[in-house]
């Protein structure tokens, strides 16, 4: 199996064997850290796509400086994830059905754990962009915290305190806002 | 000249030199010494703005320093702390390697009742923004992005020789002056879009420099510091993708610096205009100047980040950690200079100076 190093080395000499491997290892995590910040799966599908063709355009000058294949996706995927936000002002909100994953055997149930998450997203978006992109980072995508650090060019102490509040933040807002959690 | 202009001349000139004197931390005593002709007029003025000098600047309270170090992660932690955050952080992991609260739970027993709420939170979490691709897109995706690495392949960029861009260069310098001497105004114009290392940016600088030079007020001199900021940042923005370093740390250089002059030149100014207020016995202080100049860098401080992270998609990525870098440079110096100026309009108020205008009265 090859190295990351080899794979980049593969991929910037037109490789298709080696792109489609990079591909294959990120397209998934990309694509959830992209839907969960937007909360949009079209327009998710749209960027993840996008991520990759800016990636394939600028594989040629990425140089080994201590940043690994991962990070430097979720940056381009952080770039493009702002800036879409940025011209739709804000967070669009998406058809239950589109996006939760259906749980519990009965259709009451399966309803009750819905409008759950609906209320938990809903906290979600109030929480800073940095918290939002923490918890995105490691919950969306199961990025480690080293990876987190380096992705949004932070300590890991920084990121261990960020995910904490974040988490802790949410549970504050969802009792004052439905009274229990 | 008549005898009293000299002697007026004489003396502004001595009050200038001691309040620069002043505000680098001279005594009073030290500036009447050095002019002893023009003493006793100087004496309560340099004890007016000695008073000025010494208004009290607004400082962070302890409150807001711990709350800014706990942020920056920077504030000490105790043992206790740091190993529920290690314990936290570890169980994010399992969470996400699709292991139970439970299991962690059983991992870190003696923090349960702290962990057990948090990783609740995080697995609704979880599950609720948790989305994946659809297996039909993901395979329409992947064709459509390999099918660019085949097109890759073939078109491949072919480097100009450098003699030929020198060669190209040097024509283009020849055919500037041509252009200035046949239409020096239109050739002005056509520069203030080139970035550095084009060849109608020394015409740029030139009129730049013209410009300052022709400012009729500090006021002007600060609002064209401001303007040229923002021209900086639109050059950085364009060598950017160039990939050109060491211009962007010189072109940042040269922002920080017009950020540092305009609200100094602003806050000279208000000074200047206070201490006359004194001298008349009163008035009401103008902060209009220094209001439109916060405007302006308020808003120059939005647009100039939003350039400069539209850049981000057209540098090599191996430059994007320097790009972002100076994005946050640019963004501090900004808030510096936008603080600076808000910190001296709070002291600026004409009631700071009733202090001063007893010490004229006696």
């Amino acid at each position: 199996m090859q190295s990351e190093q080899q794979l980049i080395e593969s991929a910037q000499a037109g490789s298709e064997t080696a792109f489609e491997q990079i591909y294959e290892d990120y397209f998934d995590r990309i694509y959830a850290y992209i839907a969960a910040r937007i909360g949009n799966r079209v327009d998710a599908e749209d960027l993840t796509e996008d991520v990759f063709v800016r990636a394939l355009q600028s594989i040629g000058s990425f140089k080994w400086q201590g940043i690994s294949i991962g990070a430097w996706l979720f940056r381009i995927a952080h770039n493009v994830t702002v800036d879409h936000l940025r011209k739709n002002s804000r967070r669009q909100t998406v058809p239950i059905e589109d996006t939760v994953r259906t749980k519990g055997p009965s259709p009451e149930e399966r309803a009750a754990t819905n409008i759950a998450f609906e209320k938990v997203r809903e906290v979600f978006d109030r929480l800073t962009q940095a918290q939002q992109q923490v918890l995105t980072l490691r919950l969306a995508s199961g990025i480690s915290v080293a990876e987190t650090a380096k992705i949004m060019g932070k300590s890991e102490g920084a990121v261990k305190a960020s995910q904490h509040s974040a988490l802790a933040a949410i549970r504050r807002m969802f009792a004052a806002e439905y009274g229990e959690y | 000249m008549p005898p009293s202009m000299e002697n007026t001349r004489d003396f502004e000139s001595a009050l200038d030199r001691c309040l620069d004197a002043l505000i680098r931390g001279d005594s009073i005593e030290l500036c009447l010494a050095r002019f002893p002709e023009h003493a006793p007029e100087l004496e309560p003025l340099l004890l007016a703005a000695r008073r000025i000098i010494d208004l009290p600047h607004p400082v962070p309270s302890p409150e807001l320093k711990a709350q800014t170090l706990r942020a920056l992660d920077l504030a000490p932690l105790s043992l206790e702390e740091a190993r529920f955050r290690d314990a936290l952080s570890h169980c994010l992991d399992l969470l996400a390697e699709g292991k139970s609260i439970d299991h962690c739970i059983e991992l870190y027993p003696e923090m349960s009742s702290l962990l057990s709420p948090l990783l609740s939170t995080a697995s609704t979490l979880r599950d609720s923004i948790l989305v994946t691709p659809t297996p039909e897109f993901k395979a329409a995706a992947r064709r459509r992005v390999l099918s660019r690495v085949e097109q890759r392949k073939v078109i491949r960029w072919l480097p100009i020789p450098s003699w030929r861009r020198w060669a190209y260069r040097g024509a283009l310098v020849a055919a500037t002056f041509l252009i200035m001497i046949s239409a020096g105004q239109l050739t002005l114009r056509a520069s203030s879009g080139s970035s550095p290392g084009d060849a109608l940016y020394p015409v740029k600088e030139f009129s730049e420099t013209v410009r300052m030079r022709l400012a009729t007020s500090q006021e002007d001199e600060a609002k064209l510091h401001v303007e040229l900021a923002g021209r900086r940042a639109q050059e950085m923005a364009d060598v950017a993708a160039d990939g050109d370093r060491e211009m962007i740390q010189e072109l940042l250089v040269k922002l920080e610096a017009h950020l540092e002059e305009a609200p100094r030149l602003m806050n000279e100014k208000q000074f200047h205009k206070a201490l006359d207020m004194v001298l008349e016995g009163g008035g009401q202080l103008d902060h209009s100047h220094v209001r439109d100049l916060l405007v302006v860098l308020n808003q120059d401080i939005r647009t100039n980040e939003a350039r400069l992270k539209d850049a981000m998609y057209e540098v090599p990525p191996d430059m994007l950690p320097e790009l972002e870098d100076a994005i946050a440079r640019v963004r501090d110096h900004y808030s510096v200079s936008i603080a600076t100026l808000e910190a001296r309009r709070s002291t600026d108020d004409l009631d700071s100076l009733n202090g001063v205008r007893l010490t004229f009265r006696k």
